[in-house]
């Protein structure tokens, strides 16, 4: 499914093999300019793989994957200048913090990207300090990254992307692990980005928030794309999320003597009471 | 084992090997590898302090350095030796590094590893018996005099290291590198090996305790070798994993092998003096010392 905008990314035939394993099996799709996209799916169904792909860390096995109309190879990221314009457009929020931290302070950490892209000290600077404020990270900005906790990491690390103002996020379970204030700080930012010509790409198991936060999902089931459709008929299909792993079954009681199992999507909505 | 004692067979408590949970010795050694992990970190800390070789470029810091493990690795000569320790102790102290620092982190492990590695020369290097000492013991003045120069100079050589590792900051030291021509292939092995070593010490870490928190006692040591033997290799994967993972998401903004600096390498008179001084040491001590 295409919304009909200008495509920024392109997947042809993509496949992609960690040796005998088939992560990502012929994909074909198009994200449009300014979307807001959920990759769904169970453990291993590929949504992680995708987003190495896309972020250009891993060249597809077969297939052709364009970005803004050109093919994205390892060969055209060799070229300095190229490598720049792409790494400053593009921006990836891993799932595990602890990888994306590897600079000694928070301040070191968020010059980073912008030191290896080569910006002037003096904007360098500037943008650090934006950041510390708008992130609200004043308190730890001189603290070793390991210091930190999973909810202050995280926002970090996406900090750390965020410096860049990349036109595309790519997020990898961005509320995983978290505690249910650092979640919801997390989607505060993600709704944020809604209607803005930012787009997003988000890798989740969350199904209770993809209404929020995606106008558009995909679900993945072994390598292959399973659905492609709007996150409000996703989450009403408990055939498809049943098949494809994201809801479960589960015994439990409905009274004295009456156990049974079904499938569950958990979510929860706070309405007028 | 695992299980409330409650639940164990009182044989089973009552046998030697069982001893209620505490830290083996792999565990101590793995929470003594971390904190001085934590500690090199810290080294950021030190680097930062206002003394002589903070205030010096990396690249001047760099080539001195060599200097000095040259002639230290070159001299023959005892007091040549001496000299240069001396030497090294009060650049750390015009650096503003305290001595307990020098002792815990150079001076303690270089004596335990010469201790190790040279100590059965003191009896192995045939001679005359060395002054002082009972002629039964077998030490020979040869084997003293070999083990004392092989000491001197690891103490030496390793007080130079750590003056360099705690008065630059890590990414300076890296910058440097590349600025004197060090292949970047090679920049970027060093700073990801260093990586690769705090990701491993802390998964061995975690690992271990997540182990003891399966458990309320100890396995026997035949069970907690072939316990260490299983993990070490699953251990080494994960980490490897996690470390490519780190690189990926280093590439991701841009990195490419160059260390870059907000406040760019700069070469300013004192470096040069600096630069002439150690070279110009370094050259009367390999004369001297010969």
């Amino acid at each position: 499914m295409s919304s009909g905008g200008t495509p920024l990314f392109e997947l042809r035939e993509v496949s992609f093999r960690y040796e005998e394993i088939v992560a990502i099996d012929s994909c074909s799709l198009v994200v449009e300019r300014g979307t807001r996209v959920a990759l769904l799916g169970a453990n291993g169904s590929g949504k992680s793989t995708l987003l190495l792909l896309l972020d250009a860390l891993q060249p597809p096995s077969s297939g052709v994957i364009l970005f803004d109309g050109k093919e994205l190879t390892p060969a055209a990221l060799l070229d300095e200048r190229a490598n720049h314009e792409f790494r400053r457009r593009v921006g990836f929020v891993f799932q595990n913090p602890e990888v994306q931290l590897f600079n000694p302070t928070v301040r070191d950490e968020l010059a980073f990207g912008p030191l290896q892209l080569g910006w002037p000290a003096e904007r360098i600077r500037a943008e650090v300090e934006a950041m510390v404020d708008r992130m609200q990270l004043r308190g730890v900005v001189e603290r070793p990254t390991f210091r930190l906790s999973m909810g202050e990491k995280k926002r970090v690390a996406i900090a750390s992307v965020l410096i860049l103002d990349p036109e595309v996020i790519l997020l990898d379970e961005p509320t995983a692990g978290l505690d249910p204030r650092s979640q919801s700080g997390v989607i505060d930012l993600l709704e944020e980005w809604q209607g803005s010509a930012r787009t997003v790409v988000v890798a989740t198991h969350d199904l209770g928030v993809i209404e929020e936060i995606a106008d558009r999902c995909l679900v993945f089931q072994q390598g292959r794309l399973a659905a492609d459709r709007p996150p409000g008929e996703i989450v009403r299909d408990l055939e498809l999320l049943t098949r494809t792993g994201l809801v479960h079954s589960h015994r439990h009681s409905h009274g004295p003597g009456v156990h049974h199992a079904h499938p569950h999507l958990h979510r929860h909505e706070h309405g007028e009471s | 084992m695992t299980g409330s004692p409650a639940k164990r067979p009182a044989a089973a408590i009552a046998s030697p090997g069982f001893r209620l949970a505490g830290r083996s010795p792999i565990e101590r050694t793995l929470e003594e590898l971390l904190r001085v992990a934590e500690r090199s970190l810290h080294a950021e800390e030190t680097a930062r302090r206002g003394g002589l070789l903070q205030s010096l470029d990396a690249r001047a810091k760099w080539v001195g350095y060599a200097g000095f493990v040259v002639a230290a690795g070159l001299a023959r000569n005892f007091v040549v030796l001496a000299a240069l320790f001396v030497g090294a102790v009060a650049l750390g102290l015009l650096s503003r590094l305290r001595l307990r620092e020098l002792a815990l982190r150079a001076w303690l492990p270089a004596l335990l590893f010469t201790a190790l590695v040279g100590g059965p020369a003191l009896f192995l290097i045939p001679g005359a018996p060395a002054a002082g000492l009972p002629p039964t013991l077998g030490i020979s003045a040869a084997g003293v005099r070999s083990v004392g120069f092989l000491l001197m100079r690891v103490e030496t050589i390793t007080t130079f290291t750590l003056l360099l590792v705690l008065a630059t900051p890590w990414a300076r030291l890296l910058a440097a590198l590349r600025a004197l021509r060090v292949p970047a292939t090679v920049v970027v092995i060093l700073g990801m090996t260093y990586r690769f070593l705090f990701l491993l010490l802390a998964s061995a870490h975690d690992l271990f305790l997540a182990r003891r928190s399966r458990g309320v006692g100890k396995l026997p040591p035949a069970e907690a070798r072939k316990l260490f033997a299983r993990t070490t290799g699953v251990l080494l994967s994960k980490t490897m994993a996690t470390s490519q993972q780190v690189y990926l998401a280093m590439v991701s903004r841009g990195f490419t092998g160059d260390a870059r600096l907000l406040d760019p390498l700069a070469m300013r008179g004192r470096d040069g003096v600096a630069v002439a001084a150690s070279l110009g040491l370094s050259a009367i001590a390999i004369w001297a010392g010969r």
